[in-house]
């Protein structure tokens, strides 16, 4: 409370501050916003100089400028910022100025735009994160969504067949990650290890992953990290805008396509809407030696956009389905444990089809629909963000084996519908040049309703309360951060056993907080630092799971009596930016207490289908720690080799043995050469790029059914180009996956029992932007 | 604006039919969850039954997650010569004590996708012979032959039996493509897997 009381205080105490300074006739400002001409995204930490005098400034964490001026007069402005061209601005000083400034990033950038958007955040962000912007999403076009992110360093996937994956940040998944779609957190069944994200990867033009926890602004569940993806804004202009997409793949015969248009409404001046729709369909994915039978799947989303916006005030409607139907491995789908042995024995998959682009049991049917209305307000000082956001997610899981129901033949074994309400509301606060500070508040009203036999989650209904406030403090050569956030969050759950109602509730509080700071040592080194602390109650799942979980044949049971986890998480970062390097280190320590993970039990549970391994939730603590980062040097403008790294090592405390499921040593080398510009050919490059997973020697012992796979290399070949006519851009590019069409098994999929991984995949993707 | 508000508010409130309070039962399973064997001795001449015919039970009450419960099968024989049984088998589901339903005729509307599998640990010990053919419940003749299925079969327990334990495995084969059940392999997918024990007394 007094921490509220303090700040409060502290806010009106810069309010008063800030009048007094614009009273003072004799000052003239000059100010504005610094955005990335390509992304719109804003620039924190661009150098500004005025030329011939000793004034300056550095953007704000916004890309916010502000220089005061003692006289009138023309000036020279220099804005300077590594990896961007340099821009000058001459103007005439004779009022206050309001000056918006767009910075062109270099050449050699723009293929890798990421890497300059990682040295751009992390040069002040005290988290560590990075930024995937369109132009690496467009590399990775007609991917599943966890796929687009797998190459930033500490991040890897889990894998269920070639249809479903699910990112993984620093050895933390699930139900530890927060997903951010469009300013809402995505709420789906994501405690399913085969249950991957509901998102279109064709609609977002940013993603951004904060490693570690950032539970702050996102809610407890953040004990990970964040991943945030976002849309590009929709700006006012009086063409129609937006762009065209086509990618092809050989390994599955898929075909990707996607239409994002936005524009004026003409009803009303500053109404803006977005229009967007992205189909995918694959058949069957292919190992080098043989067909993933029914791996099939088809996926088609589209959304809708209404923008009232003006320059301090914005009212948005957004309306967004997401439906797959995907086909799972049908080699996986096990009954017992001697069929488990069985499948596992053999070579080859015991089910191995023709290509086809059918859609058999088993399989997941999916929709995901999400209904937003957002709400934007500023003034001078403050910024106010107001969603609100109903989600609805449907998930159905059918079996392979029709169910031995009359009555239910055709159903599926999971029925669970999920819906959320949410609202939360934020305020920003500048009440200085250097500070920044925010209030939010996030409340939340949940419904499960299961249909469908399988134990594994019940019916519920939760409400969650949150508050949290965070100051920036932004210097030249160091900012600070440091933020508080408490949760309430009630549960009911509704059962039946033997027709007898049984009803539970859970009640869970507690707080998360977090210190950290950045300092930039000398010009291009920084480093930062960060400790947090926050916590996730247990999952339903974790609580009530009483059931075989197909396809691993897992018997899992849940404990009633579960304690919420609580994390202290330590990081230092590393950056090194200078012309031709480029570097960043990422060290870290996650320690979790009451770690809740799935123990194997040495008696299997014998049931009339078969004995099936038991696995029981429990708790343990334990200790994640890393480190990852990248290596970049650039031998020319014309080329730059990536070495990119992560090490996890991950051990439970009690009892002395390493976790089980944690992503193996991996390195990836990329060579990527930029070529001239060839007549209508611009931006061409070729990049090859190596990888090398390490085989996962530390594994607690007897908890898998398998030793964990060999290591394996793998190469990507990717060339690019820009083919301009006249006005019009057509953006190509080819790529192929394994090229040299290796046969492997990757330790973090769950299917590596059974089958390798897909063999050469050669993709043709082709990006239109329409204005 | 104003209108538009209603519409979205309506929208909003009808689609949030989301009242979990009440569930479904939690017991219910569609998998099978017991299993009956009736085995009939028979007499001299093979085909009539005496009296002392012997019923064993497997089930399975507390549904998945509690552990069966088991009953030796008992077969006599005899010194002098062999001794045959004739055995039924009869599968349900349980897990609604409200609503029992009987697999058993889901398999014999299935029957060219199921099969039975029998094997005992001692070799020679007892001979199992199948006493059905799919013509028996329901066939089209999806796999080119009229294959055994299982429901019915027959022990031989020969005369120079020992007093011993043996184990009768007893497995349920799902062939969800029906040309390739042969008759002689067991599928990939596995409805049933039961060993009973069985003992051999004089």
């Amino acid at each position: 409370m007094r921490y509220y009381i303090l700040l409060i205080a502290f806010l009106f105490a810069n309010l008063n501050l800030f009048a007094n300074l614009h009273d003072d006739n004799k000052h003239l400002v000059l100010a504005g916003q610094i955005i990335d001409i390509e992304t719109k995204k804003p620039l924190p930490g661009v150098r500004i100089e005025v030329i011939n005098s000793k004034l300056g400034a550095i953007s704000d964490i916004d890309g916010k400028y502000k220089i005061e001026f003692h006289e009138k007069g023309i000036y020279e402005i220099k804005f300077n910022f590594i990896g961007y061209n340099l821009n000058i601005l001459t103007v005439n000083l004779k009022n206050d100025l309001f000056e918006n400034i767009e910075l062109i990033s270099k050449p050699i950038q723009l293929n890798q735009v990421n890497i300059s958007a990682n040295r751009i955040e992390q040069s002040k962000e005290i988290k560590n994160i990075s930024i995937i912007n369109s132009e690496d999403i467009h590399k990775n076009l007609g991917q599943t969504f966890s796929e687009s992110i797998k190459n930033i360093p500490g991040v890897s996937i889990m894998q269920t067949g070639p249809s479903i994956a699910k990112p993984v940040i620093r050895g933390m998944q699930s139900d530890r990650l927060v997903l951010v779609n469009s300013d809402v957190n995505q709420e789906g069944q994501q405690w399913g290890g085969e249950h991957a994200p509901e998102i279109d990867p064709f609609s977002s033009s940013s993603i951004e992953i904060i490693k570690g926890a950032a539970g702050l602004e996102y809610g407890p569940h953040a004990i990970g990290g964040v991943i945030k993806v976002s849309n590009s804004e929709i700006t006012e202009t009086d063409n129609i805008n937006g762009n065209a997409s086509i990618a092809t793949f050989s390994n599955n015969r898929q075909i990707a396509g996607s239409l994002g248009l936005f524009g004026k409404t003409y009803l009303l001046d500053h109404l803006l809407w977005r229009a967007h729709i992205s189909y995918r369909k694959a058949g069957d994915s292919k190992t080098p030696d043989y067909n993933i039978t029914n791996s099939a799947f088809n996926e088609l989303s589209y959304s809708g956009e209404l923008t009232y916006k003006r320059t301090s005030e914005e009212l948005n409607f957004m309306y967004s389905h997401f439906g797959t139907e995907l086909g799972i491995f049908k080699g996986a789908h096990i009954h017992n444990l001697v069929d488990l042995q069985k499948a596992m024995n053999s070579d080859k998959p015991l089910i191995i089809e023709d290509f086809s682009y059918n859609i058999n049991r088993p399989k997941q049917d999916i929709t995901h629909d999400i209904f937003k209305i957002k709400g934007k307000y500023s003034t001078r000082l403050f910024d106010y963000e107001s969603v609100y956001a109903l989600q609805i997610n449907h998930r159905q899981e059918y079996d392979s084996h029709t169910r031995y129901n009359p009555q239910a033949i055709n159903f599926p074994s999971i029925d669970l519908t999920l819906y959320t309400h949410s609202f939360d509301l934020k305020a920003k606060h500048y009440p200085g040049k250097n500070i920044i500070a925010i209030i939010g508040l996030n409340l939340f009203r949940q419904g499960n309703i299961k249909e469908g036999n399988v134990n594994i989650i019940p019916n519920y209904r939760s409400y969650t309360g949150g508050a949290y406030s965070i100051i920036k403090l932004i210097k030249d050569k160091y900012s600070l951060e440091t933020g508080l956030r408490y949760d309430y969050i009630w549960t009911e759950t509704y059962r039946k056993i033997n027709n007898v109602e049984n009803d539970n509730i859970f009640e869970y509080q507690n707080i998360s907080f977090s210190i950290g700071g950045n300092y930039e040592i000398s010009d291009g080194w920084n480093l930062s630092s960060n400790i947090s602390t926050a916590w996730r109650p247990p999952n339903l799942n974790e609580l009530f799971s009483n059931d075989v979980h197909h396809g691993t044949a897992r018997f899992e049971i849940g404990d009633i009596k579960l304690n919420a986890e609580r994390n202290i998480n330590t990081d230092i970062n590393f950056n090194y930016n200078s012309e031709f390097i480029n570097l960043q280190t990422g060290i870290y320590a996650n320690y979790i207490n009451n770690y809740i993970y799935s123990q194997p039990l040495k008696e299997p549970i014998l049931t009339i289908r078969g004995a099936f391994p038991a696995f029981k939730f429990m708790q343990t603590n334990a200790l994640i720690s890393g480190i990852d980062g990248f290596f970049q040097f650039y031998t020319s403008h014309h080329h730059f080799a990536k070495l990119t790294y992560s090490y996890i090592y991950a051990e439970d405390l009690s009892a002395n043995e390493p976790l089980v499921y944690m992503p193996p040593l991996s390195l990836s080398l990329i060579n990527h050469f930029h070529i001239d510009d060839i007549g209508f050919m611009k931006d061409n490059f070729i990049e090859l790029d190596t990888k090398y997973s390490a085989k996962q020697t530390r594994v607690p012992e007897n908890s898998d059914y398998m030793e964990p796979p060999g290591e394996y290399f793998l190469l990507n070949l990717n060339i690019g180009t820009n083919l301009q006519f006249g006005n019009q851009d057509f953006k190509l590019n080819l790529s192929a996956n394994n090229l040299l069409n290796r046969r492997y098994r990757d330790y973090m999929s769950r299917f590596r029992y059974f089958i390798d991984e897909p063999g050469l995949n050669i993709i043709l993707r082709i990006f239109i932007p329409i204005n | 604006m104003k209108k538009l508000m209603y519409i979205i508010f309506a929208v909003i409130l009808a689609a949030c039919n989301d009242n979990p309070s009440n569930p479904n039962n939690e017991n219910e399973h569609d998998l099978p969850t017991t299993l009956k064997i009736h085995i009939y001795q028979l007499n001299d001449s093979g085909n009539g039954e005496i009296k002392d015919s012997s019923i064993t039970l497997f089930d399975q009450p507390g549904g998945p997650g509690t552990p069966i419960t088991l009953t030796p099968i008992t077969l006599k024989f005899d010194n002098s010569k062999s001794t045959f049984y004739k055995a039924e088998i009869e599968v349900l589901n349980k897990s609604n004590s409200s609503n029992i339903i009987d697999v058993t005729k889901e398999i014999k509307l299935e029957a060219e996708y199921h099969q039975f599998f029998f094997t005992t640990l001692q070799k020679n010990k007892a001979l199992i012979t199948y006493g059905d053919k799919e013509s028996d419940y329901t066939s089209t003749n999806l796999n080119g032959s009229d294959l055994p299925v299982g429901l019915k079969f027959l022990i031989e327990v020969p005369k120079n039996a020992s007093v011993s334990n043996d184990t009768l495995s007893i497995s349920l084969s799902h062939f969800p493509d029906a040309t390739k059940k042969d008759g002689v392999t067991a599928g990939n997918e596995t409805d049933i897997f039961v060993n009973f024990p069985i003992i051999y007394q004089k």
